[in-house]
């Protein structure tokens, strides 16, 4: 059986985290992943899109944190970003209640069931929404992810009365620079 | 007409709006903890300025149509700052040109190879109606 750190080493994985997570975690999370890209030689392109997926992912967490404020350590993520040969993985674990699972299985499943061209006519037909508030852009993340990215799978798993939702990112780096 | 002049940081966007020096611009990193009130002061800037010109030049009564640029150099936006920006630039198309008839067109930056950047300009020139000038930097 690996070990913890072996596990890690083997999988090239550029940054975990385990924790509670808010803005400051998230700020040096993105610092630390740009940083490490452009010493790869990556292209702008792919940067901004592993950027975009781990700064999405890490808003929703965040913004979907639903324990009461002297509760709130509780709520520990896991972040894990890493390289494999041909691709990016971002992979998040946190927790939600049943509300939320209904609620973002809805949204994967149908999301998931469409293309990158009717994923963009998505995205525009929430963005040009006259009527801004926090229940009509409470996809546009989520669309903006799966349109840049290039596979997302997901699962839940029981956790006490609530679940884990575990969500996983691919970003390609040697193709499809046009793709999103 | 007073200029706003917003420093930006890993976060939120500098904006500088100068009516005097005709400089009109957005750059940096937009993923603000609170996008519409950061940007709310941008919207309040337009709006002041576009009925500043209406008194100043008379608009109204001679038809003249004014074209200005407002440069987007974003390195990086979040999804709800594209919302914002989207807003943005709506109040520029229906507010600014077909009621004050005061044309902004975008000079929209994006790193030659992003052509994520390209596209999210040329999808918002085709959801706003304004005209996008793409601008590649190296």
């Amino acid at each position: 059986m690996q070990s913890l750190s072996e596990i890690l080493y083997t999988n090239n994985v550029l940054f975990s985290y385990y924790g509670f997570i808010d803005k400051y975690v998230l700020n040096e999370v993105l610092g630390i992943t740009k940083a490490k890209l452009i010493s790869y030689n990556e292209p702008v392109v792919i940067i901004n899109r592993v950027y975009n997926a781990i700064n999405e992912c890490v808003e929703n967490i965040i913004k979907h944190n639903f324990f009461p404020e002297n509760e709130m350590l509780q709520y520990k993520s896991l972040l894990i970003i890493s390289q494999q040969e041909d691709c990016y993985v971002i992979n998040t674990v946190n927790v939600i209640n049943e509300t939320q699972k209904q609620q973002i299985n809805t949204q994967l499943f149908f999301l998931n069931s469409k293309t990158k061209d009717e994923l963009k006519q998505i995205k525009a037909e929430i963005i040009s929404n006259k009527n801004y508030s926090e229940v009509h852009t409470a996809g546009l993340g989520l669309v903006d992810m799966i349109l840049r990215t290039d596979n997302c799978i997901y699962n839940f798993k029981n956790h006490n009365t609530n679940f884990l939702f575990n969500i996983h990112f691919k970003i390609n780096s040697t193709t499809n620079y046009g793709n999103a | 007409m007073e200029t706003l002049d917003v420093k930006g940081d890993d976060i939120n966007p500098t904006i500088l709006l100068n009516h005097v020096e005709n400089k009109y611009s957005i750059s940096g990193e937009s993923r603000p903890e609170n996008p519409l009130k950061y940007y709310e002061p941008v919207f309040k800037w337009f709006n002041d300025y576009f009925n500043y010109i209406y008194v100043l030049n008379d608009i109204g009564s001679t038809n003249t149509n004014i074209t200005k640029k407002l440069k987007v150099d974003l390195d990086y936006f979040n999804s709800t700052s594209a919302k914002v920006l989207f807003d943005l630039f709506s109040l520029l198309k229906s507010t600014g040109f077909e009621k004050f008839k005061i044309n902004f067109e975008i000079d929209w930056l994006y790193f030659v190879d992003d052509l994520d950047m390209l596209d999210a300009g040329k999808e918002m020139e085709g959801m706003c109606g304004l005209k996008f000038n793409y601008i590649p930097k190296v």
